[in-house]
């Protein structure tokens, strides 16, 4: 028993990486830019592909892969901000419903390059860690580890860098910032591009994983989105903790109890918490 | 006058009878054709505009439901249980799927429409989520993931209408009525609470609308028609599953209303006549169509925020302009 | 003079903060009466308990003798108690005679049916309203622009029909949001013409939240000074323009 817990805590610790890197960006979309990213899930696919590519036909490294991934995550991210968000920047509404067309422009433009068939990753790593009867595929090991590098230096780029305080500041008030002299230009395509760079990410890091589809975004999306929501959205912090919580919750659920019983309970909490406190489970309520 | 007229210039009459002109031509076409494919597709067009418009309505309030789907699907699940397990004939199962639509959605909509602008949307967005879960998870009800098959065709009196042919005049005189309903609440008293609402609601409930009240109303009417356009379907494909009443639904819905028009009465009957006869001519190419649906939807949130509805308008204007 | 609105005790607190604290003052029946202070006094948060837009966390609203606490916006103007906004004054899509007629149709209530359906007592409804429309628009000078789309109107004009659509819910008391804030030197002293003139022609009686001193010490019968939400004064003008504590609150806020 003691070792199922064990287990189930890892696991959790591992799909909350994979959503926290997946809800920063989203929120972070919402909060720079006041656009709720329905794209967002796409930007994983992308990242998947983008490592296939690397790794498979390239055959390129896996780190020198991932470092490519960002690269053109970054940039792509920046163009679809200039090219179909920001017409849309003081309308909220209008936004949201172009992230819809978005979607379904990169999810079947993916499906006209690569066709609809799952494609088989090449494992990474092989093996196990092993401690007792506490057993971590190395695979999996290796994505949480790069994904909490990745995490920290995004940390360290929000908390130390120029462009990173602009960017907090920016989630705080758009005004002020301008007024600071933020410029809104560079940062909101930054803003964007790097939510779509920890989105693709995470999509390059659990590719060996799951394999790459192009319908693999809608997932990631919905964990996105959940754990945007209970953490409050525009709250990096908020979502750093409901991601941790909903990784764990999931982890725990499915070896306890059952799948589809956790969607459910994830799903009413999400309604519960948007009537009862929109603005996440850390936030103030909004006056 | 109604409230319609108030806001479009003079000049813009004469569009209205070539545009009342087209759209009876466009709706004779499978007749002339005498295509068994194209009645298919003016059916499908029949029951998306069915649900758009109900869409529409809860849109003239300004708030805009990403569960319309769910609704939709609410209906079909009633009457086709209604009729599969208790023998009731269709005509009245299409009336039965929106009135549970409606009633579902009068009594979640006072704590849900309290949220506005992009959190109403959040919150749609995940209650048809919910709603396909659930749904999944009592399979003995919905087919779970396989779905329900063999679903009895849509009769009146005794005929079936088993063929294409049979159900299109049908399904124009189902959104003949749903239309007028949308007239009929632009004309009265109704539709000037509504687009009170919709333009400044602060401003409107201190003119004494009780705007809570109102937007559950249209949110009720437009789930009701989603309902019904929902249980329309069941009926005429003949099959339905959780999936079918998925997000994607809903986003089309989305798509073709915003395409039409958002707040104009004949937005929804473009949208759905200019969206879905695509996917049935692009068959064999269905990636295309959906890159194409999200293009055009970019476009005319970008260029014509009237939607297709307000392009002779805006038109109008440059030509005044220039 | 009777008492129109008498609020006691009425409190609002943010969370930790306290926005107003224990404030108490009457309207008069017939008299306009100011509510005034420097920025962050109150005044916003007194309105928006008054008009229902907020809950009050303690205190009694009475309006007409009865309780109004609690009650949802809507059915506060309905009892009588209308009001006007800083910003945002119309429905930017409806023509002027339109915007007008939305407030107006609150004195002529129909059911569902009637409202969906039509029918003759929509029709005398309507016309009945329509009545109103007019007069209203002809006090307020507002009929030239009967047929204009609201939001293609000039800014002061956009107020003014702010206030036409409150004046049309037939109030017996209006609240008045800042109506001055934007409008230039003339067009304020228009503004204040015009409110004595609609008060005696349509029995009005008047509570206005102002920060234009002019305005208000030129139109008020009764000031009620607000300070860090709490009330530091209240009588007539020049009562109150000479108070020091209101001299002091004014200045205090200048020099900060």
């Amino acid at each position: 028993m003691s070792f199922l817990i064990a287990q189930s805590l890892i696991n959790g610790i591992i799909l909350g990486t994979l959503y926290l890197l997946m809800a920063i960006g989203f929120t972070l979309a919402f909060g720079v830019m006041r656009i709720v990213n329905f794209a967002h899930g796409e930007f994983y696919m992308i990242g998947a592909f983008c490592a296939l590519i690397g790794v498979t036909w390239l055959g390129l490294p896996f780190p020198v892969t991932l470092a490519l991934t960002i690269a053109v995550a970054i940039l792509f991210g920046a163009l679809v901000e200039r090219v179909v968000f920001r017409p849309f920047r003081n309308d909220e509404l209008s936004g949201m419903i172009a992230s819809l067309g978005l979607a379904m422009i990169l999810q079947h433009g993916a499906l006209i390059l690569f066709g609809p068939d799952p494609q088989a990753f090449p494992a990474i790593v092989t093996g196990v860690f092993k401690w007792g009867s506490l057993i971590v595929p190395k695979s999996r090991a290796l994505a949480l580890g790069i994904g909490i590098v990745i995490l920290l230096i995004f940390y360290l780029f929000l908390m130390h860098t120029r462009h990173g305080r602009a960017l907090r500041a920016l989630v705080q008030d758009q005004e002020i910032a301008a007024v600071f002299g933020v410029r809104l230009e560079i940062m909101y395509a930054l803003g964007l591009g790097f939510g779509v760079a920890l989105a693709a990410v995470a999509g390059g890091l659990m590719a060996p994983l799951f394999g790459v589809s192009p319908f693999i975004g809608a997932t990631p999306l919905l964990k996105a989105f959940i754990v945007v929501i209970l953490g409050g959205l525009g709250s990096i912090p908020g979502a750093a903790l409901a991601a941790i919580l909903l990784g764990l919750i999931e982890s725990f659920t499915s070896s306890f109890v059952s799948a589809s019983a956790a969607d459910i309970v994830t799903f009413a909490l999400v309604i519960v918490v948007l009537l009862v406190r929109p603005a996440g489970l850390l936030g103030r309520a909004e006056t | 006058m109604s409230v319609t007229s108030t806001s479009t210039a003079g000049g813009v009459r004469p569009m209205k009878l070539v545009g009342a002109i087209l759209l009876t031509l466009a709706a004779t076409i499978p007749w002339f054709t005498g295509s068994t494919f194209h009645f298919h597709i003016a059916v499908m067009v029949c029951i998306s505009a069915m649900a758009t418009s109900g869409l529409a309505v809860i849109a003239w309030v300004g708030q805009l439901s990403l569960a319309h789907a769910a609704f939709a699907g609410i209906g079909a699940y009633t009457s086709v249980l209604l009729v599969v397990r208790f023998d009731l004939p269709v005509l009245l199962g299409l009336p039965a799927g929106a009135l549970v639509a409606g009633a579902v959605a009068f009594v979640i909509g006072s704590p849900l429409l309290r949220l506005r602008g992009v959190y109403f949307v959040l919150i749609t967005f995940a209650l048809n989520e919910l709603f396909r879960l659930i749904m999944l998870d009592i399979p003995e009800y919905s087919g779970g993931s396989s779905g329900i098959a063999g679903i009895p065709k849509i009769s009146l009196f005794g005929i079936t209408l088993s063929s294409y042919q049979a159900v299109y005049p049908f399904a124009l005189v189902c959104l003949s009525l749903v239309i007028g309903l949308l007239v009929l609440i632009r004309r009265g008293q109704l539709g000037r609470r509504f687009a009170a609402v919709e333009e400044n609601l602060d401003l409107a409930e201190s003119s004494g609308i009780p705007t809570a009240r109102t937007q559950n109303i249209a949110f009720t009417i437009g789930s009701a028609i989603a309902g019904f356009a929902g249980a329309f379907l069941a009926h005429y494909v003949g099959f339905i599953s959780p999936e079918t009443f998925g997000f994607q639904l809903s986003v089309s819905y989305v798509i073709m209303l915003v395409t039409g028009g958002r707040l104009a009465l004949w937005g929804p009957l473009v949208g759905a006549l200019f969206l879905t006869p695509l996917p049935e001519f692009l068959r064999g190419a269905v990636e295309y169509q959906h890159i194409i649906y999200g293009v055009v939807l970019i476009a005319v949130l970008r260029f014509l925020p009237q939607g297709l509805v307000g392009l002779p308008a805006q038109l109008a204007q440059k030509g005044g302009r220039a | 003079m009777s008492t129109l609105l008498e609020i006691s005790g009425l409190t609002k607190r943010f969370g930790g903060l306290t926005a107003l604290s224990d404030v108490s003052f009457s309207a008069s029946d017939g008299a306009i009466t100011g509510l005034i202070g420097p920025n962050g006094a109150g005044k916003t948060t007194c309105f928006n308990l008054i008009t229902g837009t907020l809950p009050a966390t303690s205190g009694t609203l009475q309006f007409k003798g009865q309780d109004i606490g609690g009650l949802a916006p809507h059915r506060i103007v309905e009892r009588g108690l209308a009001r006007t906004f800083q910003a945002a004054t119309t429905f930017p899509a409806a023509t002027v005679r339109e915007n007008i007629l939305r407030g107006a149709l609150l004195r002529h209530p129909l059911g569902l049916g009637a409202m969906l359906f039509g029918g003759p007592a929509a029709r005398q409804a309507e016309q009945a309203a329509r009545g109103t429309v007019e007069e209203v628009m002809e006090a307020l000078d507002l009929t030239e622009h009967a047929d204009r789309e609201a939001g293609t109107l000039a800014y002061g004009h956009q107020k003014r029909l702010g206030v036409a659509i409150g004046l049309a819910t037939r109030p017996a008391l209006l609240l008045l949001d800042e109506p001055a804030a934007g409008l230039n030197p003339d067009e304020v002293d228009r503004f204040a013409i015009m409110l004595k003139e609609i008060r005696t022609r349509f029995n009005l009686s008047v509570l206005i939240v102002e920060h234009h001193m002019r305005l208000i010490m030129r139109v008020c019968d009764h000031i009620v000074v607000l300070d860090h939400g709490e009330k530091i004064a209240e009588g007539a003008p020049e009562e109150v323009r000479d108070n020091p504590k209101v001299i002091e609150a004014y200045l205090g806020a200048e020099h900060a």
